[in-house]
């Protein structure tokens, strides 16, 4: 006696390939229903002052620039950033500061515009080396 | 020996094997000459009659009742001179087309075909002599020689089917008319050929593998005495059929080298389950004829060979050329020398039959090499002489492993620098390799004759100033041992020798081009690679495997080096972004076929008109139930739409209501895990006329993780994880690897020439030419090494590099990367194809447990190891979850007084058991649906199972 | 550049590993993990930000960054690979199809075809100022009647249903053979509806009209897409969508963004003259005499020979496809973007948290 069964779609209607990893698309653009958040806040129940965020589509790129962007505050107690799983779009970062004031998501803010000004740095040297060259 | 002693003989009961059935089987005759193969004789006794037995005319043959003595004993002669020794003097055998024929002569009956004039004495003297061999054999041992390879070919197989056929087919001719003999009826030749005796007779043998007359051929196969194997060509298909049998089966068609290398396989038929280790061992006359490396692993290892590269087999030529030359250099015949003689001269024997003797064998040996170089007789003749044994051995039969060697004379070649010249502009000078032959340049040599020759492996051996040895011969070059698989692996000699065997195994999985006409052809299953490269390390038998024209990989760029942790336990990482830009894709087609057939049902009578066809039709899709190409489907799609005719069911049985059926579906769908295009739809007819149909369905393959590749050096692995071009690890140059092995891959398997293969790869890529990989050549890693460093490269192959993710140097100083492109194949084992689960789903119609296997969504497994797993974790619910609840629940109803299963009616919510007239003590048990099968059955068996609940 | 001669270094290895006293090198922070590096001020930081472009051709450019941290370097480096947006064919329609390659085959080439658009961007138009000045400069497109300086939209950002001319580019390629040699199939075939927005980087240049060869002394040529023989017919309608390397490799700007490290190597005098056979194993022959300073530093070292890396100091080569000029993949490496997005869902996430808080 067979069953009349009919199995759950292994194909994506899209590609065709088997789901065994996300969408390229995925990668780096949220979904336009707003489901995922660029960015969730964890605080951290053990240590004092210490945050992890969860950074939402993106990867080492923004991980790593901006680790290494905290390291160089003198508030920063600990700053290290992973990548959970390398098919999951998204990193963590964790920080910790000496201080509530300024605290870890005060001392992220003022990285990224460190790094921001940084880049505009480098942005205006490179025009000027260009209209050098 | 007169002839009295003779009939002597025959009382002896002495019957050989091979001799006893004149059908020895596709067993070489030679064999009963030569010293290592008359361990082949057999002695039988064993249930079967015996010549004395015949001579009585014990045993049934022929029409022997009712007969007179003197008939019997007439017949007895008959069989004597046909089916003792029938190789000798019995006719000219063995000339590759007749050995089987002797059989023919014992079914005639009194036809004297081919029965020479005083063959009675050749016989007495060759028994005379195998007496002489037994005695020196069990007093005073020679050791044994070793192996004779004597394949059997799908021709003389065929052949041997065919006489047979043909046999049955005069004998039902002869039967026929003596009927019409009987009956006084005129002979019509139409109605007694029955041309479909041989046509379906061939046909049903290459259908199902199995020989009309296999009862027979058992016996030629090695009895406990033989150390020599018979092996047969082209392993067509499946490995279990008896032996002698014809297979025939689909061939390999996966890549190029795996159809040549299916098409030069070797097969020794005996049993897989033999602990015997002698049969499987590479033995030293392999050397040249059988490919030391390609073999499968586990059962069949060793005992499926394949053949070296320039291995042939002899096709086997007529012995009456080489007979008369005899006669003219002054043989002596048996019948006319004094016995006496013999011990002093040298015995001469043709395809294993005594000819004479001779007195000079230097001078005739001399003079047989020179008209064999000369290709005045065969150039496939093989000429052995036992200088010990005082024996020449001349075989002109089929099926001997030859291969071609260069000859030498006064320690220099005959072929000499002008040769290589002429052979370089063949289209100029005509000059090619059957002139070489023809020139007595080269001469194929057997493996018997192999014995008697001393062959240099290298030229740089053949110094005049070496007076160890005279070489005859000079190897051509010693990669030609290996076979069609593992010529293609550089290095090999650089390799521990079983990851060749695994790399000539994965070869034949390799995805590549694997025939020019692909685009035309509708093969059941075909891989096709998107981008194949030649690759960068070739060797130079490749040449001849047309390996470059239809390669089967592509050059990567591989690193060496632990990177994330993904490529652990032999599991690679892959750079995404190549594999976007075509990187490894391939495209994979299936074929569906189908075709309209009749339907005769039981009213029909049979004939032309009746019967019903089948039809290709589908109404939803085009009208003649086919896809149109370009059409995208998937799971389930109904590809091929068909209906069949349905048996009208007689009047009184059918229903008022129930709608009449004329047709039934039959319409073949996409195979449920697989989708694709429509490729191409091929509508043709069949044999018998009717429609026949190919639809080739086509889906592209983009490697992804868990797809399986392997190097040319037996390391395979499958990808563990994809990561794009910004994430790999770079070196200055901005490249990126496209593959990551890990370094724990390398030094437990050693397979050298992995690494080699890859630095010389590198320094290839520089250059722009090929490099040279063949085995057993001159090229040295430091050699490799200089000239990368030429190139402004560490001479080692080493890089630095740097993390992709961090930007950070890897392997901070302490060492370096090793980087360079390697050859990897895809294999055919994509996840793809493997991919499954499952949570319900059909069961299997008799014990309604879960079907198996993926093609029919079948359940995974729970078996005696989990179940192990699972008691001595003591998880008894799992377990019960596992074999009932979600396997063959069932529920049956059973009367507490006898113990039986009870009528049920849930509708009414009525029990009742029979025969104990109880409808209130029943219980509700639940078992699975096998056990109450049981149950049903120990019933059938007037058992009474009872449940007392 | 990079350094080879680690090999005959054979005996003097510990010498190697105490690199970290090099003069003039800190020791790197992200060794000890959690431990800070020197704090130095934000702006003395940004101050020794320098860029020389060594070497800006038609399709390559290789400038040297230094004065930032190597994270810097490889975010931009990564940027550039994966997240400066191109035009690239992504939907195929096969009309007709009778040449060898099958219809996902031929896609998939189309796709790899790099496509020269200036108007492919992110939206954000204050990020990388325009600098082909205003609409009035370049006018309409005769086709869609877009404004030249429009950008592509993503396709999915786009408020057109399926396609449009704002998130799309077109493309149509009908060829039949009736020749008896085989006929090559280009990009010269590949016709853009909108050819002054976006088109196949074949290496030719902008002209007026109709057909363009490409400038076969600056490399151009057009790029094979199949190889046709008589009887045979192709006609495809491609469209061309915004996209980046992220999502697939066909939308990255670059055959290879890449920067190496330069190498200190630092010898005492006295080594440097035993040691001439350790010196010419090096295959770039780094370590001459008459090589600059940054190559041979005679004293100042405690230990015989040192090799180490140039701190903050990146030679960056960006080697383009031809989708973008070299110089703009680096202006368009807009790192900043990124930064600014998790920096406004920071802060986003943050407020909202402390009002619930609050509230």
């Amino acid at each position: 006696m067979v069953m009349p069964f009919t199995p759950p779609a292994l194909v994506s209607p899209l590609s065709n390939t088997f789901w065994n990893k996300p969408d390229d698309f995925d990668v780096w653009r949220l979904p336009d229903d707003d489901s995922v958040q660029k960015v969730t806040v964890q605080k951290d129940t053990m240590v004092p002052n210490a945050v992890t965020l969860v950074i939402e589509r993106e990867d080492h790129t923004v991980g790593n620039l901006l680790r290494m962007e905290l390291l160089e505050d003198k508030e920063v107690l600990f700053s290290g950033y992973r990548v959970p799983h390398p098919l999951e779009p998204a990193i963590q970062l964790k920080v910790q500061t000496k201080s509530e004031d300024p605290g870890p998501v005060k001392a992220v803010d003022t990285a990224i515009e460190r790094s921001v000004a940084t880049l505009d740095k480098i942005g205006e040297a490179f025009a000027k080396a260009k209209a050098r060259h | 020996m007169a002839r009295n002693n003779y009939q002597d003989f025959v009382e002896l009961n002495v019957s050989t094997c091979g001799a006893t059935d004149a059908n020895c089987g596709g067993s070489p005759c030679h064999s009963y000459a030569s010293d290592a193969s008359l361990r082949d004789v057999q002695f039988e006794h064993s249930g079967r009659a015996t010549y004395g037995d015949l001579a009585r005319g014990k045993r049934k043959r022929g029409s022997t009742q009712g007969v007179s003595k003197d008939k019997r004993i007439e017949y007895a002669k008959q069989i004597l001179q046909r089916e003792m020794l029938p190789h000798v003097g019995s006719q000219p055998c063995c000339s590759g087309v007749t050995p089987h024929s002797r059989s023919t002569i014992k079914r005639h009956g009194p036809t004297p075909l081919g029965i020479q004039p005083y063959c009675e004495t050749k016989k007495a003297y060759f028994v005379g002599y195998i007496v002489h061999k037994l005695l020196i054999l069990r007093f005073a041992p020679r050791p044994p020689l070793g192996h004779t390879c004597a394949p059997a070919a799908a021709g003389p197989l065929l052949g041997q089917l065919f006489r047979q056929l043909f046999r049955k087919l005069s004998k039902d001719v002869q039967k026929y008319g003596q009927k019409c003999i009987d009956k006084g009826q005129d002979f019509s030749p139409v109605a007694a050929v029955q041309h479909k005796t041989i046509s379906n007779g061939l046909k049903y043998a290459l259908a199902t593998g199995t020989h009309l007359a296999s009862r027979r051929a058992g016996r030629a196969h090695g009895s406990a005495l033989t150390l020599g194997s018979t092996t047969e060509i082209g392993n067509w298909g499946q490995q279990k059929s008896a032996p002698g049998s014809i297979r025939a089966g689909v061939l390999n068609r996966l890549t190029f080298a795996s159809t040549l290398s299916h098409l030069r396989r070797l097969n020794t038929p005996i049993g897989r389950e033999g602990k015997l280790a002698k049969p499987r061992q590479l033995h030293n006359t392999h050397w040249g004829m059988v490919c030391p490396a390609e073999t499968p692993e586990g059962q069949a290892v060793g005992l499926v060979k394949n053949l070296s590269l320039m291995a042939y087999i002899s096709v086997g030529s007529a012995p009456e050329p080489i007979l008369e030359f005899l006669e003219e250099w002054a043989t002596e015949n048996l019948e006319e020398i004094q016995p006496s003689a013999i011990p002093a001269a040298t015995k001469v024997f043709v395809n294993g039959a005594w000819v004479g003797i001779h007195h000079q064998p230097d001078q005739l040996v001399k003079t047989l090499r020179a008209m064999r170089r000369g290709v005045d007789i065969s150039a496939e003749v093989s000429i052995v002489r036992d200088i010990q044994a005082r024996e020449l051995r001349l075989f002109s039969d089929a099926g001997r492993c030859c291969r071609p060697i260069l000859i030498v004379e006064d320690q220099s070649l005959l072929l000499k620098k002008e040769h290589i010249d002429k052979l370089r502009d063949k289209e100029v000078s005509r000059f090619n390799w059957s002139d070489c032959i023809a020139n007595g340049l080269i001469e194929y040599i057997d493996t018997e004759e192999e014995e008697t020759v001393m062959i240099a492996m290298n030229l740089s051996d053949l110094r005049a100033d070496n007076r160890m040895y005279r070489y005859t011969h000079c190897e051509i070059h010693p990669s030609m041992i290996l076979g069609i698989c593992a010529s293609i692996i550089p290095f090999p000699d650089h390799n521990q020798s079983p990851r060749n065997t695994y790399q000539s195994a994965m070869g034949k999985q390799a995805m590549g081009v694997y025939i020019t006409n692909y685009q035309l052809r509708m093969d059941t299953m075909a891989n096709v690679l998107y981008y194949p490269q030649k690759p960068l390390g070739i060797t130079r038998s490749m040449s001849y495997l047309h390996f470059r024209e239809l390669p089967a990989g592509i050059n990567a760029t591989v690193a060496i080096m632990c990177y994330s942790g993904y490529n652990q336990e032999d599991s690679v990482i892959f750079s995404q972004s190549s594999i976007d830009r075509g990187f490894f894709r391939s495209v994979f087609y299936r074929c569906y076929r189908d075709e309209e057939r009749k339907v005769y049902f039981s009213g029909d009578r049979g004939g032309p008109e009746s019967g019903r066809s089948e039809k290709f039709e589908r109404p939803s899709r085009e009208t003649d139930g086919l896809v149109p190409p370009g059409v995208r489907v998937s799971g389930d799609d109904i590809i091929i739409g068909k209906t069949a005719p349905v048996e009208p069911r007689a009047e009184e049985l059918q229903d008022a209501g129930a709608a009449r059926y004329e047709k039934r579906d039959a319409s073949t769908p996409l195979r449920s895990s697989e989708a694709g295009y429509v490729d191409q739809v091929l509508l043709t007819t069949n044999q018998e006329g009717r429609k026949f149909v190919k639809v080739r369905i086509r889906s592209v393959r983009v490697p992804q993780i868990g797809d399986k590749f392997a190097s040319r050096h037996g390391q395979k692995g499958t990808i563990g994880i994809t990561y794009r071009q910004e994430d790999m690890p770079f070196n200055c140059e901005g490249i990126t690897p496209d593959i990551i092995v890990n370094p724990h891959a390398i030094p437990s398997r050693m397979t050298i020439g992995h690494l080699v293969e890859c630095l010389l790869s590198k320094v290839s890529s520089l250059t722009g030419d090929e490099g040279d990989a063949t085995p057993f050549a001159s090229v040295t890693v430091d050699d490799i090494s200089k000239l990368l460093q030429n190139f402004g490269y560490q001479k080692r192959g080493f890089e630095v590099m740097y993390n992709g993710h961090t930007g950070r140097r890897l392997e901070r100083l302490e060492s370096s990367i090793f980087l360079g492109p390697t050859y990897y194949q895809r294999l055919k084992h994509m996840v793809d194809d493997k991919i499954h689960s499952r949570a319900r789903g059909p069961v299997t119609l008799l014990t309604r447990q879960p079907m198996e296997g993926r093609a029919r969504d079948g359940g995974l497994r729970f078996g005696e190891m989990e179940r192990d797993c699972m008691i001595s974790h003591g998880v008894a619910s799992i377990m019960k979850e596992r074999l009932f609840e979600c396997s063959d629940r069932f529920r049956v109803h059973v009367c507490d007084i006898c113990g039986m299963v009870a009528i049920a009616n849930l509708n009414k919510g009525t029990f009742e058991c029979r025969g104990c007239r109880n409808k209130t003590r029943i219980s509700q048990v639940f078992m699975p649906y096998a056990c109450k099968l049981l149950f049903q059955e120990l019933m059938a068996m007037q058992i009474a199972p009872r449940m007392m609940v | 550049m990079a350094y080879w001669a680690l090999e005959a270094l054979d005996g003097s290895k510990t010498a190697l590993s105490s690199l970290d006293r090099v003069e003039g090198t800190d020791p790197p922070a992200y060794k000890l993990g959690c431990v800070r590096g020197t704090t130095t001020p934000l702006l003395q930081m940004t101050d020794k930000i320098e860029i020389e472009v060594k070497e800006l051709t038609e399709d390559s450019i290789t400038f040297v960054l230094s004065g930032c941290d190597t994270s810097t370097a490889n975010a931009l480096r990564r940027v550039m690979i994966a997240e400066v947006p191109t035009m690239a064919i992504d939907k195929v329609e096969v009309l007709a199809n009778s040449t060898v390659l099958h219809d996902d085959f031929i896609s998939h080439r189309l796709g790899l075809v790099p496509l020269f658009s200036l108007l492919a961007r992110w939206g954000d138009k204050e990020l990388v100022p325009y600098r082909h000045g205003d609409a009035a400069t370049y006018g309409t497109d005769s086709e869609t009647g877009l404004p030249l300086d429009q950008t592509f939209r993503f396709n999915r950002d786009c408020d057109c249903m399926t396609t449009c001319p704002k998130c799309t580019a077109d493309f149509t390629l009908e060829v039949a053979c009736n020749q008896d040699e085989t006929l090559e199939v280009t990009t010269r075939e590949l016709k853009p509806d909108q050819p002054l927005r976006c088109y196949a980087a074949d290496g030719r240049r902008r002209e007026d009209d109709g057909d363009f060869e490409p400038d076969a002394s600056a490399g151009g040529e057009h790029i094979l897409l199949v190889k046709m023989r008589k009887g045979q017919k192709l006609h495809i309608r491609a469209s061309a969508q915004l996209g980046i390397g992220k999502e697939h490799a066909k939308w990255s700007p670059c055959c290879t963004a890449v920067f190496a490290v330069d190498p200190t190597v630092i010898f005492s005098e006295k080594v440097y003259a035993t040691m001439r056979d350790f010196v010419d194993a090096c295959p770039k022959k780094v370590a001459r005499p008459h090589e600059p300073r940054d190559y041979l530093v005679a004293d100042g070292a405690n230990e015989e020979s040192c090799v180490g890396e140039r701190e903050r100091h990146f030679r960056f080569t960006v080697e383009s496809t031809g989708a973008l000029k070299p110089e703009e993949i680096v202006e368009r490496a807009v790192l900043k973007k990124k930064l600014r997005d998790v920096q406004a869902n920071l802060i986003a996430v943050v407020d909202n948290e402390e009002a619930i808080g609050r509230g």
